[in-house]
């Protein structure tokens, strides 16, 4: 594999406001999850004379809060950062020079993908950390069931958002269109994912399954059934993305 | 040896004909002019050789291998310049040539050194941390250039590079390709004919993505012998000279915009030369300016073009 390409695609990372704003994006929402999920109460009661009933929040309310922050806003984000990774460097006359060197187009998609996965991993380490730490102090000696497999599963989502957003970036014209066309990806995978039956056929039921497992509502086992498919999502976009791009006129 | 071949190159887009048989063969170290008007093909034809794009049939070969499309085979020797180069605007002149640099693999030392050299070429060396956000378009223009050489190519195909420039960027442009002929093989697509005649060896005019003209620069201003001369006198009354010369066997025809300035298509260059300072004399009319008028490239390229309509 040409590394070069790689090395570009990193430190464009750095030296952009991309991963600032990753990290910023999911530190905040991270932070946000305990938070919110501690003081749901307090604040429901500083709204007014409002009599609603929630039980007090435990250990794994935090981390439940954390898969549906993740699995929003903090998503969407990306998401839209990765839509714009291929079909920009088109517009912006860049992909010529590059691809008329010694870089396969392969080469090119691989390190596109390598590269956003560096960056969602850290985003979602520092997020991670940040969970960790408030939900420590804010619910202490509290314990998830089958946390880090949640997570990991949760981590694995946001690798499908990434494959999603290539394979959207490499058949837009536009960022525009990429953009409209990962947003109705997230769309259309995330619909089943509200309806009990379906969630666990989508990999946006993982945000529901995660849920599920750390509050011990369903064993592994049964999250095999979006393990595989997720797995093979990020398979089948990547390759496509690969096979298409490969096919285009540049 | 040849540096580009192509064969019946065929590009076509839906409805359209980008490229249409189109047979190349530029020899190896030329400064190859490919000249067209807007839409004749030129872009399509570079990104093709380039491998950029998909030819539709056809076959190309750089220095002797077949270009297939995508494929990196033979990015060693090509070196290419598209009409509107995107850089990364985070990043340096340095920077950018570094990452092409890496792309190709060159060890370290010697891409250190090529990057100093090429810089130096194309007069960017003191452009130190500035990002090539702020460059000017002739900045970039040049820098396009420098990433184009960066692998040391056989050749380097430049899409326009002098079309969106100011004179002087043009200029420095222009001076960056003079230096590189003999060195390396220059493919590069124009509109600017006076740049074409001032560096080319060869050229090509192409039409509707067909060849139309091909030859070296002395060779296509031989195809158009010289016919056009231009009297300014210094007289307002130069009837009697403007009779005589009607009268002129080698005249084919006169323009007399206000009697101080005639101009004359003639069959006979050499005898109307030799005959009109005695009818000038004879008509008692004072001479401002004589000129005897070489066929500009821009007229064979019209006129090539013209007939290919």
């Amino acid at each position: 594999m040409n590394t070069g390409f790689l090395y570009k695609e990193i430190r464009e990372t750095v030296k952009t406001p991309r991963l600032i704003v990753i990290t910023a994006v999911f530190a905040f929402f991270a932070i946000l999850s305990p938070l919110g999920a501690r003081y749901i109460n307090e604040i429901i009661s500083s709204l007014g004379d409002i009599e609603i009933v929630i039980p007090e929040p435990v250990y794994y309310d935090a981390w439940i809060q954390f898969f549906k922050n993740m699995n929003s806003i903090c998503m969407i984000v990306f998401l839209l950062t990765i839509t714009g990774s291929v079909v920009s460097e088109k517009t912006r006359g860049s992909i010529m020079l590059v691809l008329s060197k010694n870089l396969s187009r392969m080469d090119f998609i691989l390190s596109k993908i390598i590269a956003g996965i560096m960056l969602f991993t850290t985003g979602y380490l520092v997020a991670l950390v940040f969970c960790f730490y408030y939900t420590y102090v804010l619910f202490p000696g509290g314990k998830g069931n089958d946390l880090l497999y949640a997570l990991f599963l949760l981590w694995l989502l946001g690798v499908f958002y990434l494959t999603m957003g290539i394979f959207a970036s490499v058949i837009a014209k536009t960022p525009t269109t990429a953009a409209i066309l990962g947003f109705a990806g997230y769309a259309v995978i995330n619909v089943p994912a509200m309806i009990p039956e379906t969630a666990k056929y989508t990999p946006g039921g993982i945000s529901v399954i995660g849920a599920q497992i750390i509050s011990a509502q369903i064993d592994i086992s049964g999250t095999i059934p979006v393990l595989v498919l997720t797995a093979a999502s990020i398979v089948v976009f990547a390759a496509a993305s690969i096979l298409i791009f490969r096919k285009q006129d540049i | 040896m040849t540096a580009v071949c192509s064969k019946q190159l065929v590009k076509r887009y839906k409805d359209v004909m980008a490229v249409d048989g189109l047979d190349l063969s530029v020899p190896k170290g030329a400064v190859y002019g490919f000249l067209g008007p807007n839409g004749a093909g030129k872009t399509t034809t570079l990104k093709l050789l380039a491998g950029l794009i998909r030819p539709t049939s056809g076959s190309i070969e750089i220095f002797g291998e077949e270009v297939f499309f995508g494929s990196i085979r033979n990015r060693k020797d090509i070196g290419f310049l598209p009409d509107v180069p995107g850089f990364y605007e985070w990043m340096s002149a340095y920077e950018y040539l570094d990452f092409c640099g890496r792309l190709f693999s060159i060890p370290r030392h010697d891409l250190e050194k090529r990057i100093k050299d090429l810089l130096g070429l194309v007069g960017l060396s003191d452009t130190g941390k500035k990002k090539t956000g702020g460059f000017s378009r002739g900045m970039k223009q040049r820098l396009g250039i420098a990433q184009a050489l960066i692998n040391d190519p056989g050749i380097v195909l430049l899409d326009e590079p002098v079309s969106a420039l100011d004179p002087i960027g043009r200029k420095e442009v222009m001076d960056i390709i003079t230096e590189l002929a003999g060195k390396v093989t220059v493919f590069f697509s124009t509109h600017v004919l006076a740049d074409v005649e001032r560096v080319c060896d060869r050229v090509i005019i192409i039409n509707k993505g067909r060849a139309v003209l091909e030859d070296t620069i002395g060779n296509i201003k031989g195809m158009a012998p010289t016919r056009q001369i231009e009297i300014e006198l210094f007289n307002k009354s130069t009837t009697s000279l403007v009779e005589d010369i009607r009268r002129c066997e080698w005249l084919d025809d006169m323009e007399t915009a206000d009697h101080k300035k005639i101009k004359l298509l003639v069959s006979d260059i050499e005898r109307a030369s030799l005959e009109l300072p005695g009818l000038i004399y004879k008509a008692n009319v004072s001479l401002k300016k004589f000129n005897v008028q070489e066929p500009t490239l821009e007229d064979i390229f019209i006129k090539a073009v013209n007939s290919n309509q």
